[in-house]
């Protein structure tokens, strides 16, 4: 069991069913259970059960039947393969529960039942979790595998004859016996396809649309006096198109002289002679076994059985993943057979106490769960639920009592078990640190004679890593938020300052010569102007440049709002404006001129927010929630059980851009980032997605509700790290960039990328954009 | 009902922008008053445990934006309130009108099973002000019309009958909890479309 996977309350349990006092430390509670599993594991000594430790049986129940649905949200979202980090927390957690629903002392009647649903449900799970990891499981195939099959080319067939010692026993394999000169059956599976794809020569080519010819037999696994096989029979032969680029050898018949349909051929592979094997999905599931020879046999499957063929080789044999690069190939080593003394194996002797149960899949699966913890799962527990093994539930629901047992929550929760396609995403790239602000030098010495900026993208992308130092913010801001074209002239801009200084007073002239009379009948305009009014007061007032009474920045804040409202009065004033402004008028050195052409084009991206149906808020809200189910699956789930999935508790975030999230110089920091519209214009919500992912283990752990959710997110306020959030949401940028063929339309909408070229359609889109805006407005000036 | 123990209890307040809803929350709560309060964005609430005549009880309360078109989202958090608290300004006679809309907003939203007697409590807030344009005589009258509901002047500034008020806030939310049970009685939430246009019907009855 990985004790690193485990809570507190879970240490605890272990070492208290082993006479031990929990400590307060949980990592000393894990070294110790560590050092305990050791001593267990080398049969030094036998579980040290303590049976004196108490149980009130139904809070445990309770207890258990609460971490069964923690375990069944996290089998939920099992995705990549079986040595994430993920899949292994829910196998020690599934392990953990096993033992100690195990240890229920169950005398009442309704307590027997309790835990023969829970055991039920266990089985369930383990049995789910099998199934995600395998469905979500892609393993690429590449010329590298080749190298790896050191000796590729040989392809080894054994004939009845070659294996002489088995010769006589093979014949009868079809029946179920437990005779030892028979070999006893650790698994029997119908209608498994074995690839004979035309011998691969080196250099020739193979045609993309061959059919291939597949054999489909009876597999086994066999347990004869001295060695273990997996053995394939052929039954009937099948040609199906071609099925994939699978490029491996395989075995080939035809090598042999032989007519296809020949049934004469055996496979027989020697447990002891396996050196790796890999499983790959593609239509079919797939698992090719590598021997030490060098041969290599791909077998073919329905989906679900070949999770129990992998369970029960997993039993049966001490296996590694192979690392390279740090990074699991998808190869699986096979370091040696387990002992017939090794618990594992006798659990599935235990097994042919019912010899009419041929093993089946609940059977495989229940067994998979003991992979990493073989020692407590002694035959005991076997015999003790064996009772829940015969009655054994459907293959891939679970049964009635199963699904209560996994909706049974609170009260309140409307909690349904909605299963989410699981999306699989690559590793996300370490976050890479921010650089140097964009300073003076470099930003003037991007100017060409005249004052140009030479190369807009190469400063926004310093601006974008780094962001700009305060000193230049003066001058760059009016460049973001479209108030200077980037290649105006110094001339030109001398220019707009005179022509929009005069568009300014025109427009500020009109509110200010509003007579009172005037004014008693322009409802419209009184209620713009009141809530301007209050909420002046009400902006940024802990800061020196607001602070105090009669603050000559107050005055200006309110003309500037008030002179937007005529701009765009059908907008008019909304909470929230006032926010956005006020870092705008400190940077522009309280210039109403200045900051109110910011302000306007700070308002052309956010102004949707602002919109009386709040249709742009629900936009982006839902867009966030699209992300976070794309890249953080667990949280999204857990938001949907708490009935939070509408994402409210960010409405703050996004409305303002976390104005109200960070520190006035963060703001700044953020803000010039956002402006730079690097990588996406949607790059606010991956900042969003970011600091929820980064959040994700306490709501989730600590099983936060709705308000719960809600107030944690509001009390993040200015205690969030913006640069990690910023190097953080980057990378996942990267890695949805990464998986972007497999991304849903909508999330590749939401990022730009598009499916072609998506780097240069982004830039010279933005382009275009930005020349017909500069176009137009030197057009007006000139 | 009797035997079950619910000691949280959800408390609303609505009103207009600018109102005093946040101001009285923190009075209430944290005793204080400060003019650097921003105007509230989204929704939050603050808990305070108090006695309830022998009972100690968490008064969850939550305060939300007041601006109209923000009120789609604070109706996502009037779910299973125990008591709603409808401010307006002294000072405001607009802010008094829309206290109809509030209302029925509320029970829209909220749909408590017995509306006509779900707690509300009204609040006239800064009643320190010297230019009050709404009297009490008026804000009383319209209370009475309303099945008697409690009526209040309070100060947030200066602390005037802030803690009285949520005395009885808190007292006829615990009231109203003993004889409902939460949460069953909002099996679905009411489509929000058409809600602004309801609140501003509703002020047209406005007796004012
Ligand atoms: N004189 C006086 N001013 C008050 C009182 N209560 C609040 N204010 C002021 O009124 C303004 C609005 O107060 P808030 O508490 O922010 O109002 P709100 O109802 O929460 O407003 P929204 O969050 O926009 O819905 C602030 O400037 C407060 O300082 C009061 O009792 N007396
Ligand atoms: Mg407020």
């Amino acid at each position: 069991m990985d004790f690193a996977k485990l809570d507190e309350e879970e240490l605890s349990y272990e070492l208290k069913t082993r006479g031990i006092a929990p400590m307060n430390n949980v990592n000393e509670m894990r070294n110790v259970l560590r050092g305990l599993i050791k001593i267990e594991v080398e049969g030094k000594s036998l579980l040290a059960t303590d049976s004196s430790v108490s149980i009130d049986v139904k809070s445990e129940v309770k207890t258990c039947v609460k971490k069964l649905q923690v375990i069944n949200t996290m089998v939920k979202n099992i995705k990549g393969d079986r040595y994430s980090e993920h899949y292994r927390a829910v196998d020690a957690k599934l392990c953990h529960l096993m033992n100690r629903v195990d240890k229920l002392p169950a005398v009442e009647p309704q307590d027997r039942k309790d835990r023969s649903n829970l055991l039920k449900g266990i089985l369930f799970l383990m049995r789910k979790m099998e199934e995600m990891a395998i469905s979500t499981t892609v393993v690429e195939t590449n010329t590298n595998t080749n190298d790896n099959t050191a000796g590729t080319g040989t392809v080894i067939l054994y004939e009845k004859t070659t294996i002489t010692d088995m010769n006589s026993t093979s014949e009868n394999s079809g029946s179920v016996t437990s005779d030892e000169e028979f070999g006893t059956e650790y698994f029997v599976q119908q209608g498994v396809a074995i690839k004979s794809l035309s011998k691969l020569l080196k250099g020739s080519k193979r045609h993309k649309n061959d059919s291939e010819t597949h054999y489909t037999g009876l597999l086994k696994i066999m347990k004869y006096k001295t060695a273990k096989f997996i053995e394939w029979k052929p039954t009937e032969m099948s040609i199906f198109p071609d099925a994939d680029e699978w490029n491996i050898v395989d075995t080939d018949y035809k090598q042999n002289g032989k007519n296809k349909n020949d049934c004469n051929i055996d496979i027989k592979i020697n447990l002891a002679t396996m050196k790796s094997y890999k499983m790959k999905k593609h239509k079919k599931h797939q698992i090719s076994i590598l021997q030490t020879n060098g041969s290599l046999v791909t077998f073919l499957f329905e989906s679900s059985p070949i999770n129990d063929f992998v369970t029960a080789l997993k039993t049966l044999l001490h296996t590694e993943k192979e690392i390279r690069h740090h990074r699991p190939t998808g190869v699986i080593l096979v370091l040696s057979e387990r002992q017939d003394s090794d618990p594992l194996c006798q659990s599935i002797k235990e097994l042919k106490i019912f010899p009419d149960q041929p093993p089946t899949s609940t059977v495989w699966s229940f067994i998979s769960g003991f992979q990493n913890n073989p020692v407590e799962k002694t035959y005991e527990t076997f015999a003790k639920i064996s009772d829940v093994l015969l009655t054994r539930t459907p293959d891939t629901r679970p049964d009635q009592e199963v699904a209560e047992l996994l909706n049974r929550v609170e009260d309140d929760d409307e909690y349904t078990m909605v299963d989410h396609p699981p999306s699989v995403l690559p590793p996300r790239p370490v976050a890479k640190p921010r650089g140097n602000p964009l300073n003076q030098a470099t930003f003037y010495q991007s100017m060409d004679n005249e004052g140009r900026i030479l190369n807009p993208d190469n400063i926004k992308n310093i601006i974008f890593y780094g962001g700009c130092e305060h000193l230049i913010r003066y001058e760059v801001w009016k460049y973001l938020l479209g108030y200077y074209p980037w290649n105006s002239t110094r001339e030109q801009r001398l220019y707009i300052d005179k022509l929009q200084a005069a568009e300014y007073e025109r427009m500020k002239v009109q509110w200010m010569n509003m007579s009172p009379d005037q004014i008693s009948r322009f409802n419209m305009y009184r209620d713009r102007k009141s809530l301007i009014d209050k909420d002046v007061y009400r902006t940024d007032r802990t800061l020196d440049f607001f602070a105090g009474d009669g603050n000559e920045n107050l005055v200006k804040l309110h003309n500037v709002l008030m002179t937007y409202v005529m701009y765009n009065f059908d907008l008019g004033y909304v909470q929230g404006m006032s926010d956005l402004l006020s870092p705008i008028l400190m940077i522009m050195k309280s210039d109403e001129v200045e900051s109110f052409w910011c302000f306007v084009g700070f308002m052309n991206r956010v102004n949707t927010n602002f919109e009386l149906k709040q249709t742009g808020m629900k936009k982006q809200l839902n867009d966030l929630h699209y992300l976070l189910t794309t890249v953080s699956p667990e949280l999204e789930n857990h938001l949907k059980k708490m009935d939070s999935s509408n994402m409210y508790f960010c409405f703050r975030w996004l409305l303002v851009l976390f104005k109200r999230e960070f520190v006035h110089s963060d703001i700044m920091r953020l803000w010039e980032v956002l402006w730079t519209d690097i990588p996406c214009a949607n790059f606010h919500l991956l900042i969003c997605v970011a600091i929820l992912d980064n959040e994700k283990d306490t709501i989730i752990n600590e099983n936060y509700g709705l308000t719960e959710i809600l107030k944690h997110v509001n009390n993040l306020c200015e205690r969030i790290d913006l640069d990690k959030a910023l190097t953080t949401a980057y990378s996942i940028y990267e890695q949805l960039k990464e998986a972007q063929p497999s991304l849903q339309d909508s999330v590749n909408e939401l990022l730009g990328f598009s499916l072609s070229h998506s780097d240069t359609i982004l830039s010279s889109d933005s382009n275009s954009k930005e020349d017909d805006y500069e176009k137009a407005l030197l057009m007006n000036y000139l | 009902m009797a035997t079950r123990k619910k000691v949280l209890l959800k408390v609303i307040i609505l009103g207009d922008s600018s109102v005093g809803k946040t101001s009285l929350m923190n009075q209430y709560i944290n005793k204080k008053f400060t003019n650097q309060y921003k105007a509230t964005i989204g929704a939050d609430f603050l808990t305070k445990e108090v006695m309830v005549d022998d009972r100690i009880v968490t008064l969850q309360i939550w305060d939300t934006a007041g601006q109209e078109r923000f009120q789609s989202l604070g109706v996502a958090f009037y779910r299973g309130a125990d008591c709603c608290v409808l401010v307006f300004d002294v000072a405001s006679p607009g802010s008094f009108k829309s206290l109809d809309g509030w209302r029925d907003e509320f029970l829209i939203q909220a749909s408590p099973s017995n509306p006509d007697h779900f707690p509300f409590v009204v609040l006239g807030n800064k009643a320190d002000l010297e230019n009050r344009t709404v009297s009490t005589k008026r804000a009383q009258q319209w209370c009475q019309n309303k099945n008697g509901l409690p009526y209040f002047e309070t100060s947030a500034k200066e602390a005037t009958n802030v803690d009285q008020a949520f005395i009885t806030i808190a007292r006829n939310a615990l009231a109203q909890d003993t004889d409902v049970e939460l949460y069953n009685d909002f099996p679905e939430q009411i489509k929000l479309s058409g809600s602004t246009e309801n609140r501003s019907s509703g002020s047209d009855n406005c007796a004012c």
